[in-house]
């Protein structure tokens, strides 16, 4: 079965929610649910996608590899997004990002035997008066992260303990966050830790 | 409108864009991303130029500078003047210093990532971004780092290859998939500097994907076919036209060392605007294999190599005791106007009746045609009977362009506008003013709301009783009924409908509901070839109809039923008839003969010999010219100059000096017969045939080697 | 015009005299030439690799004054390439009739491929003979096709009758 077969209400509020033909623009909402429920797009929910909103599976690509929130690769519990831009980047966060992949063992893409971690590197996350910064999933930011803190952060994650962020995300992210007309919650529910894994 | 072009004022109409205005003035700007026919998207920021407008005050009047003069409100920064649409009193700066730092800035960032192979390039000596650089750059780089590297051989298909190394993002490609043949297929993936293009459908359709090759401003989209087989300066252009349908799309074909290596298409903005044809474009690659370049003659049952003059004396002994009216005399339809009267002349000096060309109908329309322009802009159109994508295929893009719903870029001093702001991206398509009626799929059926398969015949006597008022409440015939009688609607039927005599009833349609009718002809030259007494006259045999003493078949691949008893071929390859010919003279192809041939639309275009070597091949004069020195005969068209004065005095025209554009000319009254040698949709053979061949050549250019 | 002035030109004669003679002796003893030299092209490859320089970009033949230079190019193979990168000649001609040695190729060449390099001796007696291909020219050929045929003929080794200093830019050329 595929993921929305079972949901035609979910697709359904998302779809009311754009004129008809404003139709191709529901493909972020369906794209943001099935990260969020899976965390990452599997290549059958691509072209399931398409298949809704009327688009090729391409285009469903081309939108979801524009923005890094997107996954096609399944993720690790947690996933760590090493900010590559200016301000982090002269602050040493290439050093950073050279020591945290070789410390895991990965590189992007890749998950940990264990399962617990991915990296990415990703653009400006807004802190970079914090820099260097790393985030963990939609946990939160990990700022002016020397290498002792970034492995004390390793050692406390594969424990089982999060000490939690220096700061949470600046976007509130919604459990449950496809709103529909009426303000309504659907679709999948954001577990922390990345439980639903 | 009156725009100020670094103070040079212009007159331009309302809606053009400040990149068509200043062009339009003169002056010209780099750019990448905008192009004839595309929507402008101001994606690569080349074009940029100072603007500033008037405004008006709350009073209606202009706001007024102490000077007393209309006060120019500049824009605070350089605007990319392909997205920028110009206004009445606009002022545009395009040679000012700023203007120039800005593009030379953009030729810098452009350049940043593009790993300038030049030498290794296919595209190196006709490459946009190598003129603008050279034109506006600083001819310098402050870029240290390392260049972005990617897949350099990343095949989209068989045919066009992608370097995404060199790719600039300019985006036409995947516009041009959108916008033009209405086909999908590629996009972005990623974003930045990683952006590269592919698409996730698989391939590319193999219909109109070789246009992505000429529009590609770098060397990223390359033809595969021609990959790596000349620089673009070794190569001999020609301007000439396509003779695989009756379309007649521009092409300049590029020779080298005696060799077509590529056919790229050229802009004719009332007929092809600048696309062309996979097969068109491709069609190279099989006209070159297996050429004959002697005469052959058959002497104890083998057809072995001969000179003209073995050829002239075995004529001169075989032909003394056969009567010259006997003498059959039949030709393929898409040989030009000039071999056509040298063919009807030669009938009438073997005073034989035995004459005919085909494929051709046995019907022409009696009403006026409309052109390709008119089709592109009809209101709605409904095909009965025809496979655009197999008999023209160029049409078809019309007919898209139809369902865009926009008008044909305006024309400037220079040329077609190239940033025409009424096009957009995914502009809204009408397929409601489509219908198709077709017994077999067609390539055309993906934008129709109304596709009814079965007999077109049916089809058009049921519209024709719909608009008689004798029709069901909604059925898809009153649907099309209504369709044809919206002013401007046009009527176009195909092979299966002519073929089956349908064309009386298509003409009965278009009458009674006041909509044009646009009947394919059957093949390149067809229609023009009508106007020329080519068919069977008194008491005279069409191919293969009678046991003929003698018979001369050029380029015809269809096997006659009956078979003369001295078989004369003509043609380029050894083909099946040929092989049991007692003489083969060799032909010249489609892109190596000079001549006149006529378009769907009733236009007069002129076709150029390619600069190919084509040994001793010839056109059908010097064909026709040995059989009747043979026979001790003389006929008054001799020659290409004979023919055209001959042509002259038929039609009124030189068509030695047809304009660029070529002519929409009265031929008068065109010569009918019945004929039952009825056109297949062949076209669709012959794309089939020289796509394989295009394939073959591509995956040789890099089998040769492995093969080492 | 005096008599000393005739004397001084007579002093100059009388002085060359007893001077070493410039006049080399060829083709018994060899011609020693100049550094900047230009005769036939050398092919060079890369000393690393083995892989021909040349990409068969054709850019020495739109040099070229005289129109003596011909190329095809044609695909790498990437398991067996011929040179680096994907493009290679197949073709590489030049009609040594018509080549003025200018060395615009040489300066037109974007991966120094070709040199003209030291040798001269090409004289031969068929038209068809001057046009030379890359078995010619490619670095490690040694000596002029008529040379390298009477070589042959006597069973003897390609005797050039040049003698040179090791120029840095012809790689790979040796010279016995």
């Amino acid at each position: 079965m595929r993921y929305f077969d079972d949901k035609p209400e979910l697709v359904a509020a998302i779809l009311a929610k754009y004129p008809p033909q404003g139709r191709r623009s529901s493909l972020m909402p369906l794209l943001r649910e099935v990260q969020t429920a899976l965390h990452y797009v599997p290549a059958e929910q691509i072209e399931e996608i398409a298949e809704i909103v009327g688009v090729t599976a391409t285009e469903v690509r081309a939108v979801m590899s524009f923005y890094s929130t997107y996954s096609t690769v399944p993720q690790g519990k947690y996933h760590l997004q090493v900010c590559a831009t200016l301000s982090c980047a002269l602050a040493g966060s290439d050093e950073l990002w050279d020591d945290l992949c070789e410390t895991l063992g990965i590189s992007p893409g890749e998950v940990t035997p264990d399962g617990l971690f991915s990296v990415q590197k990703v653009e400006c996350l807004g802190s970079c008066g914090t820099a260097p910064l790393v985030q963990v999933g939609e946990l939160g930011y990990h700022e002016r992260l020397s290498r002792q803190d970034l492995h004390a952060l390793l050692d406390a994650l594969r424990r089982g303990e999060y000490p939690g962020p220096h700061s949470p995300l600046p976007v509130f992210v919604h459990s449950g966050q496809q709103e529909d007309a009426a303000g309504a919650r659907h679709g999948a529910e954001l577990k922390p830790l990345g439980e639903n894994l | 409108m009156k725009v100020f072009v670094d103070d040079r004022a212009v007159e331009v109409p309302a809606g053009t864009s400040a990149m068509d205005a200043l062009f339009e003035a003169g002056r010209d700007v780099p750019y990448f991303c905008s192009l004839p026919y595309l929507s402008p998207i101001g994606a690569c920021r080349m074009c940029l130029v100072e603007a500033g407008s008037p405004r008006r005050g709350q009073d209606g009047q202009w706001i007024l500078d102490d000077q007393g003069q209309p006060k120019i409100f500049w824009l605070p920064k350089p605007m990319a003047s392909c997205t920028l649409a110009a206004s009445e009193g606009m002022v545009i700066r395009t040679q000012t210093d700023a203007v120039r730092k800005a593009q030379a800035g953009m030729v810098e960032f452009t350049l940043l990532n593009h790993p300038l192979d030049c030498p290794t390039c296919d595209k190196g000596g006709a490459c946009e971004l190598q003129d603008r650089s050279y034109e506006y750059g600083y001819g310098a780089s402050r870029f240290v780092f390392d260049r972005r590297h990617a897949d350099k051989h990343y095949p989209l298909s068989d045919l066009v290859v992608l370097d995404q190394e060199r790719c600039i993002h300019c985006k036409r490609c995947v516009r041009y998939f959108e916008e033009i043949p209405g086909q999908e297929m590629i996009d972005f993936i990623e974003r930045g500097v990683h952006t590269f293009i592919d698409g996730y459908e698989g391939g590319l359709p193999s219909a109109f994907s070789g246009n992505i090759v000429d529009l590609c401003p770098v060397g990223a989209l390359l033809d595969n076919v021609a990959r790596f087989r000349g620089r673009n300066w070794e190569y001999d252009h020609t301007a000439t036209i396509c003779t695989g349908c009756s379309v007649g799309c521009s092409v300049t074909v590029d020779a080298r060392n005696g060799r077509v290596e590529r056919i790229v298409g050229r802009d004719h903005p009332a007929v092809n605007e600048r696309w062309i044809c996979d097969a068109g474009r491709f069609s190279h690659a099989l006209e070159e294999e297996g050429r004959l370049t002697t005469p052959l003659l058959r002497r104890g049952g083998e057809l072995v190599p001969a000179s003209f003059d073995e050829v002239l004396a075995y004529l001169t002994s075989e032909l003394v005791d056969v009567p010259p009216a006997q003498i059959g005399l039949y030709s393929s339809s898409d040989i030009t106007l000039e071999e056509g009267i040298a063919l009807e002349a030669t009938a009438q000096v073997l005073g034989s009746g035995h004459v005919d060309h085909l494929p051709r109908f046995s019907q022409l329309p009696a009403l006026p045609r409309p052109t390709l322009h008119q089709l592109a802009q009809a209101s709605a159109v409904v095909i009965a009977g025809a496979d655009l994508g197999a008999e023209a295929p160029v049409a078809e893009l019309r007919i898209q362009e139809m369902l865009r719903g926009a008008a044909p870029p305006p024309q400037f001093r220079h040329g077609t506008a190239i940033a025409d702001l009424k096009l957009t991206e995914r502009m809204e398509r009408h397929p409601e003013r489509l219908a198709i009626f077709s017994s077999a799929p067609t390539s055309l059926d993906r934008s129709a709301d109304l596709v009814v398969r079965g007999d077109p015949q049916a089809a058009l006597s049921a519209i024709a009783a719909a608009l008689e008022g004798n029709a069901q409440a909604a059925s898809p015939y009153l649907s099309a009924a209504e369709l044809l009688r919206r002013p401007g609607a046009t009527l176009v039927v195909g092979s299966e409908l002519q073929a089956a005599g349908g064309l009386r009833l298509a003409e009965k349609v278009a009458r009674s509901s006041g909509a044009a009718l646009l009947a394919l002809p059957a093949d390149s030259n067809a229609l023009g070839l009508a106007y020329l007494r080519l068919v069977p006259g008194e008491g005279g045999a069409a191919y293969g109809e009678a046991i003929l003493p003698v018979a001369l078949v050029s380029r015809c691949r269809r096997l006659p039923a009956q078979w003369p008893r001295l078989l004369i071929v003509h043609d380029t390859t050894l083909s099946a008839l040929a092989a049991r010919a007692d003489v083969v003279l060799p032909a010249v192809s489609g892109l190596e003969k000079q001549g006149t041939l006529v378009n769907l639309e009733g236009r007069l275009q002129a076709l150029r010999p390619a600069a190919s070597e084509v040994g001793e091949a010839t056109d059908l004069i010097p064909a026709l010219g040995l059989l009747l020195q043979a026979l001790g005969l003389r006929s008054p068209v001799r020659g290409l100059i004979s023919a055209q004065r001959a042509l002259a005095q038929r039609f009124g025209a030189r068509v030695q000096s047809l304009p660029p554009e070529g002519a929409l000319l009265d031929l008068g009254e065109p010569f009918l017969a019945e004929t039952h040698l009825q056109h297949q949709p062949e076209v669709g053979a012959w794309a089939a045939a020289h796509l394989a061949a295009a394939r073959a050549r591509a995956a040789a250019n890099r089998a040769l080697e492995v093969a080492k | 015009m005096g008599v000393l002035d005739l004397a001084k030109g007579m002093g100059v004669t009388l002085g060359k005299l007893f001077s070493k003679p410039l006049t080399v002796s060829y083709p018994e003893s060899r011609v020693q030439l100049k550094p900047r030299f230009r005769g036939r092209h050398v092919l060079t490859r890369h000393p690393d690799t083995g892989l021909e320089k040349c990409i068969g970009c054709s850019l020495c033949a739109a040099a070229c004054p005289s129109y003596a230079i011909y190329v095809e190019a044609a695909e790498n193979d990437p398991a067996h390439p011929v040179s680096p990168g994907e493009r290679y000649a197949k073709v590489y001609e030049i009609n040594m009739l018509r080549c003025i040695f200018c060395g615009l190729c040489e300066e037109a060449c974007p991966t120094g491929a070709i040199i003209l390099g030291n040798e001269f001796e090409m004289a031969d007696y068929r038209y068809g003979d001057f046009v030379y291909g890359k078995e010619d020219m490619l670095v490690g050929q040694y000596g002029s096709r008529p040379q390298r045929r009477e070589a042959e003929r006597q069973g003897t080794p390609v005797r050039l009758g040049l003698s040179v200093q090791p120029r840095e830019e012809l790689e790979g050329v040796r010279y016995p």
